[in-house]
C-alpha cells in the first residue's frame, strides 16, 4: 500500500493542468510542473511570489473583491476566462477555477488555483471566426452577383420595351413642332421640355442596357494612365464650361493592369462627370495615380475585401478628388445601390456608380467614395498591378 | 414624283408617326405594315424606294423578312434600314447582316430619320 502522502504529492506534481496553491497572503506556495512549463518559470522563481504576478495586468480583476467574495462564499469559482502572463510577458488564455481550504477556525489557509490552457481553443475560435467572415463575404458577393444578373436581365427587357414608346413620343413631338410653325412661346417651350424628357428617359434606359451588357470583359494589358487620359479628353469640354481646373499627379512610369479598356474608361468618365457635376460654380479636380504594395494602402476597403488580393500584391490606386459640394452622409453609404443619386434634379439616373462598381468588381478591383459635405469628395479605384 | 417608303413595324402608333412626319413634305409617300407577312406582301406590290424595318415582331421577325426580300429578285435591290429597340448589332445573322449605318436604334427623331432615308435613297444602295 503506497503512502497516501506520496500519492497526494504525485497528484500535484503530475496533474496535467496548471496548478498552483496560494497561502492566505496570496503568495504562491506550490506550483506544479505544468504551470512552470506554461509560464516559463523555474520553481524557485515562482514560489513565494504574489499570485498577481502571473496574471496579465488587465485581468487582475479576477483577484478583486467580487470574485474573492464569491470564492469565500461558495468556496469555489469555476471556469472564468482570463489570461495568465508568462515570464517573457506573453498572454496565455486560460479557464481559471479556484477553491479555498480553511483551517479549524474557519480562516483561509490555502487557495487552490487550477487553470486550463485554452490557447488552441482560442486559436480555433479565431480561425472559425475568420472563416465565417470569409464565408459571409463570399455569400454577400454571390448575392450581389445574383442581384446584378437579375437586375441586368430585367433592365435589358425593360429597356427594349421602353425604347419603342419613346420612339413614338419623339416622332409625335417632331410632328407637332413641324405643324405648329406659328406656335406660341409656351407651346414651343412645352415641346422642348417633352423632347428633353424623352432624351433623359432614353439616357436612363441606355444606362440600364450598359449595365446588362457589362457582363463580358475584354481583358488586355493596359496602361491606366493612358486610359485616364482618354477619359479626361472626353470630359475636358465640360470642365472648361464649368470653370474647373484639372490637376493630374501621376508618375511617368506606366501603371499596367489587366483591364477592359472601354469599360475602365466608362468608369473613369462616370467618376469625372460626377466630380464635374458636384462643382456647378467651378473648382478643382485632382487626379492621382500611384502604385503601392497592398500593405501600404491606407484605404480601409482593401482590408474589407482582402480576398481580392494577396499579401505582397502591388496595387494601382486611382484617386479622383473634387472640391465640390460633397455627398450627404445619409446617401454616402448607399451610393453604390441602383437608383441612388444626389442629382435627381439635374437628371441623374443613379445607375452610374452602380454600373461602375459592377465593372470594377468584375475586374476584381475595388471602388469607394469618401466625402465631406461642403468640402468635396474623392473617388478611389484600386486595381491589381501587373 | 414622291419616293415610296414602306415602314414595317408592329408598333402601329410608330408607323403612323413616321408616316405623318415624312409626309409633311411632298418628297415621300409612306405605306405601313404592322407585321412581317404583310410587309413582304406590300414590298412586292408597291416596290418601295426604301424599307424601314423593325426586328422584334410577332410571327416573322425582321431578320426573316429581310432574308425573304433578299432572295426575291423583285425586292432584292430595295434598300432597307433596320430601325429597332434592340441595340445588339452583332445579333444579326451573317446572311442578312446590314452595315452599321443601316442599323438604327429607337428612339430616333424625325429629322435624323428623314436625313438617313434621303442619304440612302440618293446613294441607291442595294439591300
Amino acid at each position: 500500500m503506497p503512502d497516501i502522502n506520496n500519492v497526494k504529492e504525485g497528484i500535484v506534481k503530475f496533474i496535467v493542468d496548471p496548478l498552483i496553491v496560494v497561502d492566505a497572503e496570496k503568495k504562491i506556495r506550490i506550483a506544479n510542473e505544468t504551470i512552470l512549463y506554461l509560464l516559463g518559470y523555474r520553481e524557485e522563481e515562482l514560489i513565494g511570489r504574489h499570485i498577481e504576478g502571473i496574471f496579465t495586468e488587465s485581468r487582475l480583476s479576477i483577484l478583486r473583491k467580487e470574485n474573492l467574495d464569491k470564492l469565500l462564499g461558495a468556496g469555489t469559482i469555476l471556469n472564468i476566462e482570463t489570461f495568465y502572463q508568462s515570464k517573457d510577458g506573453k498572454s496565455i488564455p486560460v479557464l481559471f477555477s479556484s477553491s479555498i481550504m480553511k483551517d479549524k477556525e474557519d480562516r483561509i489557509s490555502w487557495i487552490i488555483c487550477m487553470a486550463k490552457d485554452i490557447t488552441e481553443q482560442k486559436r480555433t475560435e479565431e480561425e472559425l471566426k475568420a472563416a465565417y467572415g470569409r464565408l459571409k463575404e463570399t455569400q454577400d458577393q454571390l448575392i450581389q452577383v445574383e442581384k446584378f444578373n437579375a437586375i441586368g436581365l430585367l433592365a435589358s427587357g425593360v429597356a427594349h420595351e421602353v425604347k419603342n414608346p419613346l420612339g413614338v413620343i419623339i416622332q409625335g413631338i417632331n410632328y407637332l413642332e413641324a405643324r405648329m410653325s406659328s406656335k406660341g412661346k409656351d407651346i414651343g417651350e412645352t415641346l422642348e421640355i417633352m423632347k428633353k424628357s424623352v432624351n433623359r428617359a432614353n439616357k436612363i434606359v441606355n444606362s440600364l442596357l450598359d449595365f446588362s451588357r457589362a457582363k463580358k470583359l475584354d481583358l488586355q494589358e493596359e496602361d491606366i494612365n493612358y486610359i485616364l487620359k482618354g477619359s479626361l479628353d472626353l470630359v475636358k469640354a465640360n470642365c472648361r464650361i464649368e470653370g474647373i481646373n484639372i490637376i493630374v499627379e501621376t508618375k511617368d512610369s506606366a501603371a499596367k493592369a489587366l483591364v477592359d479598356k472601354n469599360r475602365a474608361e466608362s468608369v473613369f468618365v462616370n467618376l469625372l462627370m460626377n466630380a464635374i457635376q458636384a462643382m456647378p460654380n467651378g473648382g478643382k479636380i485632382i487626379i492621382r495615380v500611384y502604385e503601392k504594395p497592398l500593405e501600404d494602402i491606407k484605404y480601409g476597403i482593401v482590408r474589407k475585401k482582402w480576398n481580392y488580393f494577396n499579401a505582397g500584391d502591388r496595387l494601382i490606386v486611382v484617386e479622383i478628388e473634387d472640391t465640390g459640394v460633397g455627398i450627404p452622409e445619409e446617401i454616402l453609404g448607399r451610393l453604390f445601390n441602383p437608383f441612388v443619386t444626389t442629382k435627381s434634379l439635374t437628371g441623374g439616373s443613379g445607375i452610374g456608380l452602380y454600373v461602375s462598381r459592377n465593372i470594377i468588381d468584375m475586374h476584381k478591383g475595388l471602388i469607394d467614395i469618401e466625402s465631406s459635405p461642403g468640402k468635396g469628395s474623392k473617388a478611389i479605384v484600386i486595381l491589381k498591378a501587373l | 414624283m414622291p419616293k415610296k417608303v414602306l415602314v414595317i413595324d408592329d408598333e402601329e402608333d410608330f408607323c403612323k408617326m413616321v408616316k405623318l412626319n415624312l409626309e409633311l413634305s411632298k418628297d415621300f409617300k409612306v405605306e405601313t405594315a404592322i407585321d412581317g407577312e404583310n410587309g413582304i406582301r406590300a414590298a412586292k406590290k408597291i416596290k418601295p424606294d426604301i424599307i424601314i424595318l423593325d426586328l422584334m415582331m410577332p410571327k416573322i421577325s425582321g431578320f426573316e423578312v429581310l432574308e425573304t426580300l433578299k432572295k426575291d429578285a423583285n425586292t432584292a435591290s430595295i434598300p432597307v434600314i433596320i430601325l429597332t429597340a434592340k441595340e445588339d448589332y452583332d445579333s444579326q445573322p451573317g446572311e442578312a447582316r446590314l452595315p452599321r449605318d443601316r442599323y438604327l436604334i429607337k428612339p430616333i427623331d424625325a429629322p435624323t430619320l428623314r436625313k438617313k432615308i434621303e442619304e440612302i435613297i440618293t446613294r441607291k444602295g442595294a439591300v
